[in-house]
């Protein structure tokens, strides 16, 4: 990569306070130390006082143009610190932040709009505060407009958009400064499918003359963009690497509830759920078991039954993945009728002759659902965990097959 | 590409304060201010829109507080109830005047505070140049001044009060009253921002503020509150203001030169404050 670092993070920290009251003293003790022109003490790190906590803690990195690096963590775990630092809206307490070239944020896209003025007059002064001159934002104003999808409504007042219609405009304002450096928070959210999408192909549209910094929750956008992730954990710097899968993998790991969750009314339960081992040829109740992906996979259910019902029912196998993305159903009586008959106990072989998931684990979940009634008389999540191996390497997709292909050269 | 990165502006953000290095944090403010004046004009002609729309009067609230201020007094006066000195200027015309110059310290030291805080949302999720507000700040404050006193300056004539090229003078006058006013209100504004007892305190020391300050009636020189009225820094502007804008001659007094000098380093005191203490002060707004 040859273009040129256009952001350059070192060792930056950020402490905040906990109590509000003591925020304000603490304030003004910094507002005065500022003005101390002798103070000495540079460089190093500076202590935690009483109720302090670091929010951003030693991160750093560097950012070329052409590259977007992807920023996944927890609630809490500085993201949106960090966002606002490269922002400039608040200052580190160490380290040093340098951003070559305008920078854009889409952080909260509403911000800046005067409710009771025209959608019209809130383009100029939105605009002058981004660092547009007039004539650039009447040169700009229709693509704006159009871009927003907002022609009708542009003499109303801001009030009155939908929270939408805000972030249509914002977004559109925004990437109108042909920013060299790009801040994304997980703002597209509220904008519909369509928007999103739009907003999606614009960003891919810049991301060639850009560094672009993306904040999100959702691992499919952060696989779709990032070139680059980094994982934070109270403030810290987990990860930060160009294998995006893995960060999201080792993000996925953090939430990874392995206790089993029972939520459904009970008349059923799981007694026990065996995978087919390809390893010991039997049955086995391993909670990391390998299973190939293009495989026949076969599964042994035990339900006790604990209570009589008076419908017939079905049985599902449901396949989630690390990212709680509802990969596979396998429900009984899609071909065959319902299940009526009911003794003490149950016990299903069931046969998933190709596998199609891809790579990563998963969690099974077993429901028992009523035909009519639509009743849950089990839901159990997390009853086992297997293992899935794929020979997809760049592949984010829930399920991955070969295919048959027939490739033809035509001249 | 690379040609097109090395013209590329270079923004550093650091922990070191700005202080240490004055020539640097000059330099900064000079570019700052330059930068932050088209989009302050900008800010303060939107809020100027957006503060009257919602109003059924609309720019008339410009002029109704010091009108009926003064209708006040005149009825305090004419009425017996209140006994005032032997003024230069038939009373009503002394009152109207001293009311308007009034309102017009009290706008630059009410305004840095408002404005500013009204812009939470902007400050804490935008990255824009700060100055800009008080370039906004000072705007409107300036506005809500001097629109009164040019309306309202024909009644003078309606007393017979000559026209001179001393209102002219006079006018540049009120203008240092505003800038008195804001460079107070501006010292305090970073400190506003955090607690709000400042914010809650300003119109409290203003109405005892009004009272020891030649406003509605003549300050005796002997007394306390002519020792008050001595040190009262708006004391010197506001009678040399009100002196020229109802065409008497006045020479600016000592006192005159001495606030003047005070509020040109408290201005500079209070811009270098503000721009080193917002960082600081954003970080524990919520918006």
């Amino acid at each position: 990569m040859s273009s040129e670092v256009l952001i350059k993070v070192e060792n930056v920290s950020k402490k905040f306070c906990k109590s509000f009251r003591t925020s304000l003293r603490y304030a003004v003790y910094d507002m005065l130390k500022e003005l101390n022109v002798f103070r000495t003490s540079d460089g190093e790190k500076p202590g935690l006082r009483k109720n302090e906590f670091w929010a951003v803690d030693g991160v750093s990195f560097e950012l070329r143009r052409g590259e977007c690096l992807g920023i996944v963590g927890h609630n809490g775990a500085g993201k949106s610190s960090l966002l606002k630092l490269l922002n400039g809206i608040i200052k580190p307490t160490t380290g040093m932040i340098e951003m070559k070239g305008r920078v854009a944020a889409l952080i909260e896209l509403s911000a800046g709009f005067n409710p009771i003025l025209t959608g019209r007059e809130n383009i100029y002064n939105k605009g002058a505060i981004l660092g547009l001159s007039r004539t650039e934002i009447t040169e700009k104003f229709d693509s704006i407009v159009d871009f927003a999808e907002i022609e009708d409504f542009i003499d109303m007042p801001v009030q009155n958009y939908s929270s939408g219609m805000k972030v249509r405009l914002g977004f559109a304002l925004s990437v109108q400064i042909k920013p060299d450096v790009l801040i994304v928070d997980e703002v597209l959210a509220v904008g519909d499918l369509g928007f999103v999408i739009k907003c999606f192909n614009k960003i891919g549209d810049i991301l060639a003359d850009t560094a672009v910094i993306v904040v999100s929750h959702s691992m499919p956008s952060i696989s779709r963009v990032a070139s680059k992730i980094l994982l934070m954990d109270h403030g810290k710097q987990i990860f930060l690497s160009g294998d995006v899968p893995k960060g999201i993998e080792m993000y996925a790991k953090k939430f990874s509830n392995l206790e089993s969750i029972e939520q459904g009314s009970g008349e059923f339960s799981v007694e026990s759920l065996e995978i087919w081992s390809e390893d010991c040829q039997d049955y086995v109740s391993d909670d990391d078991i390998c299973l190939k992906n293009e495989q026949t996979a076969k599964f042994q259910l035990r339900l006790n039954s604990n209570a009589e019902i008076n419908e017939s029912f079905y049985i599902g196998l449901i396949i989630r993945d690390r990212q709680q993305r509802n990969c596979l159903d396998c429900i009984s009586g899609l071909n065959t009728s319902a299940i009526s008959s009911q003794g003490k106990k149950i016990s299903c072989d069931i046969e998933v002759p190709s596998l199609i998931l891809n790579t990563g684990k998963h969690s099974i979940t077993i429901a028992v659902v009523g035909e009519n009634t639509g009743t849950f008389y089990c839901r159990t999540e997390n009853v086992s965990h297997f293992n899935v191996i794929a020979n997809a390497h760049v592949s984010n997709a829930t399920s991955v097959v070969e295919g048959i292909w027939q490739v033809n050269n035509e001249l | 590409m690379e040609n097109k990165d090395n013209n590329l502006s270079v923004t550093v953000y650091s922990p070191e304060s700005r202080l240490r290095n004055p020539l640097v944090l000059m330099s900064e403010l000079f570019k700052e201010y330059s930068q932050g004046l088209g989009l302050g004009w900008h800010l303060f002609v939107r809020n100027m829109k957006a503060m009257y729309r919602q109003t059924f009067l609309g720019y008339l609230w410009v002029l109704i507080p010091p009108v009926l201020t003064t209708l006040i007094w005149v009825f305090l006066s004419k009425s017996d109830i209140l006994h005032v000195g032997k003024t230069s200027v038939p009373y009503p015309v002394y009152v109207l005047v001293g009311n308007l110059l009034w309102q017009a310290f009290v706008f630059g030291l009410q305004t840095p505070i408002r404005t500013i805080a009204k812009e939470k949302m902007l400050l804490t999720k935008i990255c824009f140049p700060h100055q800009s507000l008080v370039i906004a700040g000072a705007l409107e404050a300036c506005f809500n001044a001097f629109i009164p006193i040019l309306i309202l300056m024909p009644v003078l004539l309606f007393f017979k009060i000559p026209v001179s090229v001393l209102m002219l003078y006079g006018l540049v006058s009120v203008f240092l009253l505003v800038m008195l006013g804001y460079a107070i209100g501006l010292f305090l504004t970073p400190i506003g921002l955090l607690y709000q007892d400042v914010g809650n305190g300003i119109p409290i020391v203003t109405r005892f503020w009004f009272f020891l300050t030649p406003v509605v009636y003549p300050i005796p020189s002997s007394g306390l509150a002519g020792v008050v009225a001595k040190f009262n820094p708006v004391t010197p502007f506001l009678n040399f203001s009100r002196d020229l804008m109802t065409s008497q001659a006045a020479i600016p007094s000592a006192e005159f030169v001495v606030v003047l000098i005070g509020m040109i380093v408290l201005m500079f005191i209070s811009v270098v404050l503000y721009k080193i203490a917002m960082p600081i002060v954003i970080e524990r707004m919520s918006s």
